[in-house]
C-alpha cells in the first residue's frame, strides 16, 4: 500500500496536543456534595437533621413551660392546643420533656461519637504506622477488648459512676463539666469510651496502605517526625472514612443512650431522656398512651434519619463510587 | 486446626480474666461500705457482716479468694436478699431469659432468612421495596418501643394476646417478636447483601447455563455461601439477645434473669451485679467461641496458616 502525502495535514495550532478535561476537575469534597445532592433519600434526612437540631437547640426557649416545671392543676392533660403533647402525671409539660430529651439524646449521641473517634483514630493511626510487634501487640488488644460483651460493660460502668458516693467530678478533667449533673457526664464517659473499636480497626487498615505512598517517603525525607507525617498526612487521608464512621456512630449512641435511660442507669430526674421518658410512660400505657407515643416517634425519626444519612454520606464519600 | 482452637480459647480466657478483673476492681472502687446507704449499723454489727462477706481481708486477698471461687463456679451470695447465692438465683432465673432467647434466634432465623431471600431474588421490583421498608423500620425502631407499642395495640386495644407474664405459650409470641424485630431485620440485610453479590458470581452463571432450573442454583448453590455471614453473625446476635431481654423482661414482667440483674442494678446487690455480668461474659464468650470454631468448620475457603 502506498502512502501519498495528502493523507497528511498539518496539525492546526489551536487543537491541543492532549486530551482537554472532559470536565472541571473537582476537590474530593465538591465531588462527594455533588454525588451526595443527587441522593434524594439523603438530602431529605440531611434537612430532617438540621430540623431536629434546631428544635433541640431552640425549642425550649420557644415553649412558655420548662421541662421540670410543675403546672398544678393541669396533670395528665391529653394532647391539646396548651399543650401540645399533653402534660403527664406530675404537671410537666410533655412537648417541653420530649424536646429537652432530643437534646440530651443528641449530645449524648455527637459527644460519644467525638471522644471514641478520638481514640480510635489514634489508637488506629498509631498501630497502623508503626506496624510490627507494636502493632500486633495493640490489635491483640483490640481483640480482646472486642470480645468483652459491651452492653455489660456499659452496665457496669454506670453503676458504679450512679454510686451516690462517687463523685465523678473529683477527676481533674471532668470538673469543668460540673453543670452538666453527674449522671450526663458519666453517659458520656461511658459510651464514649467503649465504642471506638470499629474506627481504631479502619483507620488502621488505611494508614498501613497509605504509609507506602510516595508522599510518605517525600515527608520522612524533608525531615518530618512521625507524629508529624502522621497526623499531618496520613490521618487527613482517610477523613472520608472516619466522617462515614462517625455518622453512622452517633445513631448507635443514641441508641444505646435511650436503652440505659429505659433501664433506669440514664439521667437523672427531674431531667428527662427519651428513654427515660418512654420508660415513665410504661406503667399508664393503658390510659396515657400519648406519653409513650410522642418520646417513642422522636427516637424513631432520629434513628432512621441519621441512618439513612450515614448510608447516603458513605455512598457519597466512598472513593470507589468515584467516577 | 488444633492450634487455632487452642489460641481462640487461650483469647477467650483472657478475656474472661480481663472482665472478672475489671468488675471485681470496679465493684471495690467505690467508696463506703455497701450498707453505708442503709440504716446505719453499730460498728460490731457492720465488723462481723464485713468478716462474713471477707470484706475484712486486705485487696489483694479478696481478689485470690474471689477468682478461687470464680474457678470453682461459686458466685458467692446475695447481699440484698439475706441466705440466697448468686447461683440459685442464675439456675432459677437463667432457664426463663434462655427459652425466650432460643425462641428470639429461632423467630430470627425464621422471620430474617426468607425475607432476605425474597429481596434478593426480586432486586428492585415491589418484594425487595417493601422488604426493605420492613428491614429499615426493623434496624431504626429500639426493641422496646417495639414491645410497648406491640402490648399497647395487639394486647390492650384488640385483646388479642395476654399482656404480660411469661405462663403459656400465647405469652410467649409478643416478647418473642419483639425481642426478635431488629436482628430479624438486620439479618434480612445481611443475607439480601450476601445473595446478590453471590447472584453476580460466574459459577451461579455457569449452574444456570448448564440448565439447571432456578431453584436449584438458588437454594443449592447460591443460598450456602450467602448464609456463611449469618453464622458469622451468631455470636453477637447471642449478645444482643441477651442484652435485649434486659428491657424485654422488664416490659412484659417476665421472671428471668435479665430483668433480676437490673433491678439487682437498683438495690446495688454487688455480689449479683458482679455474679451475674460474669457469668453472662462467660455464656456470650462460650458462644462466639463455638461460632467461630463452626464457622472455620464449614467455610473452605478459610486457611488457617500454621
Amino acid at each position: 500500500m502506498e502512502i501519498s502525502t495528502e493523507l497528511f495535514k498539518p496539525l492546526n495550532k489551536r487543537t491541543p496536543a492532549r486530551e482537554e478535561a472532559v470536565r472541571p476537575s473537582l476537590t474530593y469534597w465538591k465531588d462527594a456534595w455533588k454525588r451526595l445532592k443527587k441522593n434524594k433519600v439523603a438530602m431529605i434526612c440531611l434537612m430532617a437533621i438540621t430540623l431536629i437540631f434546631l428544635a433541640a437547640i431552640i425549642g425550649p426557649y420557644l415553649i412558655p413551660y420548662s421541662y421540670s416545671e410543675q403546672i398544678r392543676g393541669e396533670e395528665d392533660l391529653a394532647p391539646c392546643r396548651e399543650h401540645l403533647f399533653g402534660t403527664d402525671g406530675l404537671g410537666r409539660d410533655m412537648l417541653a420533656r420530649v424536646l429537652f430529651g432530643m437534646r440530651i439524646s443528641l449530645s449524648v449521641g455527637i459527644v460519644a461519637s467525638i471522644i471514641n473517634l478520638t481514640i480510635g483514630v489514634v489508637y488506629g493511626g498509631i498501630s497502623g504506622y508503626f506496624g510490627g510487634k507494636m502493632d500486633n501487640l495493640m490489635m491483640r488488644l483490640v481483640d480482646i477488648i472486642d470480645s468483652i460483651p459491651t452492653t455489660l460493660y456499659v452496665i457496669l460502668l454506670m453503676v458504679v459512676f450512679k454510686n451516690p458516693e462517687v463523685n465523678i467530678f473529683e477527676l481533674p478533667v471532668l470538673s469543668l463539666f460540673k453543670g452538666l449533673g453527674a449522671s450526663l457526664i458519666s453517659i458520656y464517659v461511658a459510651l464514649g469510651t467503649t465504642y471506638w473499636i470499629t474506627m481504631a480497626r479502619i483507620v488502621r487498615g488505611e494508614v498501613l496502605s497509605l504509609k507506602e505512598r510516595e508522599y510518605v517517603t517525600a515527608a520522612k525525607a524533608l525531615g518530618a517526625s512521625n507524629m508529624r507525617v502522621l497526623f499531618k498526612h496520613l490521618i487527613p487521608n482517610c477523613i472520608g472514612t472516619i466522617i462515614v464512621i462517625t455518622m453512622l456512630q452517633i445513631p448507635t449512641a443514641i441508641f444505646v443512650e435511650s436503652f440505659l435511660s429505659f433501664l433506669g442507669l440514664g439521667v437523672d430526674v427531674p431531667m428527662a431522656s427519651l428513654g427515660s421518658l418512654a420508660a415513665d410512660a410504661l406503667g399508664g400505657i393503658r390510659s396515657y398512651f400519648y406519653l409513650l407515643a410522642f418520646p417513642s416517634l422522636a427516637i424513631c425519626v432520629i434513628m432512621l434519619t441519621f441512618n439513612l444519612f450515614g448510608d447516603g454520606l458513605r455512598n457519597a464519600l466512598d472513593p470507589r463510587m468515584r467516577k | 486446626m488444633g492450634y487455632y482452637i487452642l489460641k481462640r480459647f487461650f483469647y477467650s480466657l483472657l478475656s474472661l480474666f480481663i472482665i472478672i478483673t475489671a468488675s471485681f476492681f470496679m465493684m471495690h472502687a467505690m467508696p463506703g461500705s455497701v450498707y453505708t446507704a442503709e440504716k446505719k449499723l453499730p460498728p460490731a454489727i457492720e465488723e462481723n457482716i464485713k468478716a462474713k462477706y471477707g470484706l475484712d481481708k486486705p485487696l489483694h486477698e479478696q481478689y485470690l479468694l474471689t477468682l478461687t471461687n470464680l474457678a470453682k463456679l461459686d458466685f458467692g451470695m446475695s447481699m440484698h436478699n439475706e441466705g440466697r447465692g448468686v447461683n440459685d438465683i442464675i439456675e432459677e432465673h437463667f432457664p426463663v431469659s434462655a427459652s425466650l432467647g432460643t425462641l428470639s434466634i429461632v423467630l430470627v432465623l425464621l422471620g430474617g432468612v426468607p425475607l432476605g431471600i425474597v429481596s434478593a431474588m426480586n432486586k428492585g421490583k415491589w418484594q425487595d421495596n417493601v422488604s426493605m421498608v420492613i428491614v429499615t423500620l426493623g434496624v431504626t425502631v429500639p426493641g422496646f418501643v417495639v414491645a410497648a407499642l406491640a402490648q399497647y395495640f395487639i394486647s390492650v386495644k384488640l385483646k388479642l394476646l395476654p399482656v404480660m407474664g411469661f405462663d403459656t405459650p400465647k405469652h410467649w409470641i409478643l416478647p418473642g417478636v419483639a425481642l426478635s424485630f431488629f436482628y430479624m431485620a438486620f439479618i434480612a440485610r445481611l443475607i439480601r447483601s450476601g445473595m446478590v453479590e453471590v447472584l453476580e458470581q460466574d459459577y451461579i452463571r455457569t449452574a444456570r447455563a448448564k440448565g439447571l432450573s432456578k431453584a436449584v442454583v438458588v437454594y443449592k448453590h447460591a443460598l450456602k455461601n450467602a448464609v456463611l455471614p449469618v453464622i458469622a453473625f451468631l455470636g453477637p446476635l447471642a449478645a444482643g439477645i441477651l442484652t435485649g431481654t434486659f428491657v424485654i423482661e422488664r416490659v412484659f414482667s417476665i421472671p428471668g434473669l435479665g430483668r433480676y440483674f437490673i433491678s439487682s442494678i437498683s438495690n446495688r446487690d454487688y455480689t449479683v451485679i458482679m455474679g451475674v455480668t460474669v457469668f453472662y461474659a462467660a455464656f456470650l464468650l462460650l458462644m462466639v467461641f463455638i461460632v467461630d470454631i463452626i464457622y472455620v468448620i464449614i467455610d473452605p475457603r478459610i486457611k488457617l496458616k500454621n
